[in-house]
C-alpha cells in the first residue's frame, strides 16, 4: 500500500471513529463535580444492593443513601451522643415502655405532614422485617397515645433502645406512600422513596450514581448546595484519582494503599476516625483442643496483633484490647492484654497436655478480603513454628464462609464485627450470649453462665449498674479468650480542600447536609 | 438469504435452552447461599430459612429450573434480582448502553489501528516496520488491561488533566481512555490476523496477474488482496466485538463504568442467581447475533459464500 493510500485509509477510519463515538456518546452529559459549588459529588465503593427502603435494606451502601433522605426519631451524633430528631422529646416510662413526642413541623418530600401514624407504621414494619430484625426485633408494639405522642413497648426490658432507634433501619417512612406502592403490588423504594430528610431523591442509575436535590421545605437547616451526587466507584485507586482530578469532592472508603499518597497530596485533606469495628480470630470453643481455655490463651499469647496492624493492616486502626473498641459505650480500658509471650504460651500448652503441640487445626478466611488471608498465613506460620500446632488454611467465598462458620466446620476463623449502635449490648450479646445462635454472631459457640447473666443485666438496668455489668463481662470474655482480638478499625475519607463542614461518622452513616464550600 | 437468517434465528432457541440449563446448573451447584448473603453475618438460621422459602430456593432443581423457564417463555419475565428486587431485564438494560458504547469504541480503535498495521506489515514483510509493529502487537496482547488503564489515567487524567478519570458523564471525552485500553489489545490481535491473512493472499496467482497487467500497487493491495483476505479479519473483529459486548470487567472497574461485566461479577459474588442467569442468557444471545451478523457480512464480501446461504 502506498503511503498516500494509507493516509487516506487512516483518515477515513479516524473520521468513522469520531462519528461513531459522537453518536454513541450523545445524551450523556451531567455534573462534573469538583468545581461546581452547587453540587456535592461523593464517591463510595459499593453499589446500593437493596431498594431504598430502610426496613428492607441492610447493606452499608444503601444505608448511606437512605440516611440522606430518611430520618429517625432520635439521632446519634458523630460523637455518638443521642439527641432528638423527629421526636421532640422522649422518656422511659417503665422497664418496657418509652414515650416519644413527635415534632409538629415536619413534612415528607411528597408534602404529607409527619404524623404519629407514620411513626407507628414505620416501627411496626421494621420490627417484622427479616433484614433489620437485629435492630428492631425487640419492639413488640407501638401505641398511638394522642396526635403527638407514641409509646414504644418492647418485648423485654431493653436499655439500649434509643441507640437502636437512631439506626437507619428505624427510619420513619410515609405510611400512605408505602401502602400505595405495596397495594399496587410494587416494591417500595425502587422508584421514588419519600422521607423527611434534607435531600430529596431524584434519580438512580445502577452501578453509576444516585442523585438528590435539596429539600427546600426541610424542617431543619437546609443544605447550602442544591444537588448531592453519590457515585459508585468500585476501584480504590480510581476513587483516589477521581478526587485528585477534582471530579469528586469527597472520597469515602479510602483503601489502605492510597492513604499515604492522599496524605501527602497538598490539594486533598485526609480524614481519619476510629470506627466501631473489631476484627478478630474466632475459636470454635467446641473443638476438641480449643475447648481448653489454656490452648486458646496460648494462641492469644502467640499472635502478635501489633505486628498485624502495622504490617498487614498498613497501620489502619489500633490493636484491639478486647471484644469492643474504645469508642463503644461501656468499653473497659483496664483489660488484661495478651502481649506476645512465647514462653507463657508454651507453658500453657504444656499445662494443657500438649507441650510440643502435635495436633491440627483449620483456620478459615474469606477469599475476598486479602488482609484476612495475610493474617491467616502469618498466624499459621507462628502457631506451627512456636507451638507446634499444624494449621491448614481454608479460603472460601463469603457466602460459603458464613455457612461454614455457622455449622462449626471452622476451628478458627477471621471475622469482623461493627458495633453499629455504639452500645456494648450490640457488640457483645449476639457474639457471646449462649442463647445467640452461631448464625446471629456466636460463631465461637461460646457459653458462660456468668457472661449470660451480666449481658442480661446490662440489657435491663441503667446507669452505673449497667456500666459495671459491661466492664465485668469484658474481663471474663478476655480471660476466657474465645477470640484473639486483632484490631479496631478506622473510617477514612479524603476531601478536596474547598469542602468544609464534613464530619466522619463512626457508624458509617455519614451526613452531607452540613457541608459547604470555601 | 432471508430464509438463511430465519433458520439461524430459529437455531438460537435450542442453543439458548442449552445455555440456560448449563448456567442454571452451574449456579445451583455453586457453593454459598443467597439468603445468607442477603441477611449478612448476624441473622439467625430461622430467618434465613424463611427467606430461602420465600425465594423458592428450597424447591428441587427441576422445579426451580422449570419455574424460571416458564417465567421466561410464558411471561417474558427473566426474573427479579434477589437484592435490589428490580426486574433482571431492567438491571441488564440499565447497564447495556455503557457496555455498548465501550464495545463499539473499543472495536473502532482496534480496527483503526489493527487493520492498517497488519496490511503494511504484510506488504513489507520482514521490514523494520513489520518487526516493530509485530513486537508492539505482541506487547499489546500481553499487557494487562487494568495496568494500561492505570497508566493512561495517571498520564492523561491526573498529570495532564486532559481527560476525565472515571465514569461516562463527560460524553465523548469519557470514552477515549477506556476505548484505547480495550482497543489496543484487540488491535494487536487484529493486526496479527490481518498480516497473516494478507500474506497468504498476496502470494496467490491472481495477485501476480493483477500486477502483470500493470495495476497500480495500491489497488492491488487494497482491492484485490484485502478483499480476499477479509474473511478471517472480519471473523476476528466479530469475535472481539462479541466478547466486548459481554462486558469488559477490568476496564469497567478501573474506569468506573456501569457496564454489564461489573453487574455480572457483583451478582456472582452475591449469589444473585436471577441476575447471573439472565445476564448470561443475554450475553449468549448478543454473541450469537454478532456471529450471525458476521456470517451475513461474509456473503457481501465473498459471493461464493452467498450462494451457499439458502
Amino acid at each position: 500500500m502506498s503511503a498516500k493510500n494509507l493516509k487516506k485509509l487512516t483518515l477515513l477510519l479516524s473520521l468513522a471513529f469520531v462519528a461513531i463515538l459522537s453518536l454513541v456518546a450523545c445524551g450523556t452529559t451531567g455534573s462534573t463535580g469538583g468545581s461546581d459549588q452547587n453540587t456535592l459529588t461523593v464517591a463510595v465503593q459499593g453499589n446500593p444492593g437493596n431498594p431504598f427502603d430502610p426496613h428492607n435494606s441492610n447493606d452499608s451502601a444503601t444505608s448511606l443513601l437512605n440516611v440522606q433522605m430518611f430520618e429517625t426519631l432520635v439521632f446519634q451524633t458523630e460523637d455518638l451522643e443521642i439527641v432528638p430528631m423527629l421526636a421532640e422529646s422522649f422518656e422511659q416510662i417503665d422497664d418496657v415502655t418509652w414515650e416519644f413526642v413527635i415534632r409538629d413541623d415536619v413534612f415528607f418530600h411528597n408534602g404529607e405532614k409527619l404524623t404519629v401514624e407514620d411513626v407507628a407504621f414505620s416501627l411496626d414494619r421494621g420490627s417484622t422485617s427479616n433484614l433489620v430484625a437485629e435492630i428492631l426485633g425487640m419492639i413488640q408494639e407501638v401505641q398511638v397515645i394522642d396526635e403527638h405522642t407514641v409509646h414504644i413497648i418492647t418485648e423485654y426490658p431493653f436499655a439500649p433502645l434509643l441507640n437502636h432507634l437512631a439506626h437507619p433501619a428505624a427510619s420513619i417512612v410515609n405510611k400512605m406512600d408505602v401502602e400505595e406502592v405495596e397495594a399496587a403490588g410494587g416494591v417500595y423504594g425502587l422508584d421514588n422513596p419519600v422521607g423527611t430528610g434534607p435531600f430529596v431523591f431524584e434519580s438512580f442509575s445502577s452501578g453509576d450514581r444516585t442523585v438528590f436535590s435539596r429539600n427546600e421545605n426541610y424542617w431543619g437547616e437546609a443544605p447550602v448546595f442544591e444537588e448531592l451526587v453519590v457515585r459508585t466507584i468500585t476501584d480504590g485507586s480510581t476513587r483516589a484519582m477521581a478526587l485528585e482530578t477534582g471530579e469528586i469532592d469527597i472520597s469515602l472508603d479510602v483503601v489502605p494503599a492510597e492513604v499515604s499518597r492522599m496524605d501527602s497530596n497538598p490539594d486533598v485533606e485526609l480524614l481519619r476516625r476510629a470506627n466501631l469495628s473489631t476484627n478478630y480470630i474466632g475459636f470454635n470453643t467446641q473443638n476438641e483442643y480449643l475447648s481448653d481455655v489454656r490452648i486458646r490463651q496460648a494462641i492469644s499469647y502467640a499472635v502478635d496483633t501489633e505486628a498485624i496492624v502495622t504490617h498487614i493492616m498498613e497501620n489502619i486502626g489500633i490493636p484491639a484490647q478486647g471484644p469492643i473498641g474504645p469508642n463503644v459505650w461501656g468499653f473497659n480500658e483496664n483489660l488484661h492484654q495478651y502481649d506476645v509471650d512465647f514462653d507463657r504460651a508454651r507453658e500453657l500448652m504444656a499445662e494443657a497436655g500438649y507441650p510440643d503441640g502435635g495436633f491440627s487445626l483449620s483456620l478459615w478466611a474469606n477469599s475476598e478480603t486479602q488482609a484476612r488471608i495475610d493474617i491467616a498465613t502469618n498466624v499459621a506460620r507462628v502457631l506451627e513454628d512456636e507451638l507446634g500446632i499444624n494449621v491448614t488454611i481454608n479460603q472460601v467465598a463469603w457466602s460459603e464462609y458464613l455457612i461454614a462458620t455457622e455449622n462449626g466446620e471452622a476451628d478458627m476463623f477471621i471475622l469482623g464485627w461493627g458495633t453499629i449502635t455504639g452500645d456494648a449490648d450490640y457488640g457483645l450479646w449476639s457474639l457471646f450470649h449462649s442463647s445467640s445462635p452461631a448464625g446471629a454472631g456466636n460463631r465461637s459457640f461460646y457459653s458462660n453462665p456468668e457472661v449470660d447473666r451480666l449481658l442480661e443485666l446490662g440489657r435491663s438496668t441503667s446507669g452505673d449498674e449497667r456500666l459495671q455489668a459491661y466492664l465485668d463481662v469484658q474481663e471474663i470474655i478476655v480471660e476466657d479468650a474465645p477470640w484473639v482480638f486483632i484490631n479496631n478499625g478506622e473510617v477514612i475519607a479524603g476531601t478536596l480542600l474547598s469542602v468544609q463542614g464534613f464530619v466522619l461518622n463512626p457508624t458509617n452513616a455519614h451526613r452531607f447536609s452540613n457541608v459547604h464550600f470555601e | 438469504m432471508h430464509k438463511y437468517i430465519l433458520k439461524r434465528l430459529l437455531a438460537l432457541i435450542p442453543v439458548m435452552l442449552g445455555v440456560s440449563l448449563i448456567i442454571f446448573t452451574m449456579m445451583y451447584f455453586t457453593p454459598g447461599d443467597p439468603a445468607a448473603m442477603m441477611l449478612g453475618e448476624s441473622a439467625p438460621p430461622e430467618q434465613r430459612e424463611a427467606l430461602r422459602e420465600e425465594l423458592g430456593l428450597n424447591d428441587p432443581f427441576w422445579i426451580q429450573y422449570g419455574n424460571w423457564l416458564r417465567g421466561i417463555v410464558l411471561e417474558g419475565d427473566i426474573g427479579t434480582s434477589y437484592t435490589t428486587r428490580r426486574d433482571v431485564a431492567d438491571e441488564i438494560m440499565d447497564r447495556f448502553p455503557a457496555t455498548l458504547q465501550l464495545a463499539v469504541s473499543g472495536v473502532v480503535v482496534a480496527v483503526v489501528l489493527g487493520v492498517p498495521i497488519g496490511i503494511i506489515s504484510a506488504t513489507r514483510q520482514y521490514s523494520i516496520f513489520d518487526n516493530v509493529s509485530m513486537f508492539v502487537a505482541l506487547l499489546g496482547v500481553s499487557m494487562p488491561n487494568f495496568w494500561m488503564a492505570m497508566l493512561l489515567i495517571l498520564l492523561f487524567a491526573v498529570n495532564l488533566q486532559w481527560l476525565p478519570s472515571s465514569g461516562l458523564n463527560h460524553g465523548f471525552r469519557s470514552l477515549i481512555l477506556p476505548a484505547i485500553t480495550l482497543g489496543t489489545g484487540a488491535a494487536a490481535i487484529i493486526a496479527r490476523m490481518t498480516r497473516s491473512s494478507m500474506l497468504e493472499v498476496i502470494r496467490q496467482d491472481y495477485i501476480r496477474t493483477a500486477r502483470a497487467k500493470g495495476q497500480v500497487e495500491s489497488k492491488v493491495t487494497n482491492v484485490h488482496a484485502l478483499k480476499n483476505a477479509l474473511i478471517p479479519i472480519i471473523t476476528v473483529i466479530g469475535l472481539q466485538f462479541g466478547g466486548l459486548l459481554g462486558g469488559a470487567v477490568l476496564t469497567e472497574t478501573v474506569f468506573s463504568i456501569p457496564g454489564v461485566g461489573r453487574l455480572m461479577v457483583e451478582s456472582i459474588g452475591q449469589r444473585n442467581f436471577p441476575v447471573v442467569q439472565g445476564g448470561v442468557l443475554f450475553i449468549a444471545i448478543t454473541f450469537s447475533l454478532v456471529n450471525l451478523l458476521v456470517d451475513i457480512l461474509y456473503a457481501f464480501v465473498d459471493p461464493r459464500i452467498k450462494s451457499q446461504y439458502k
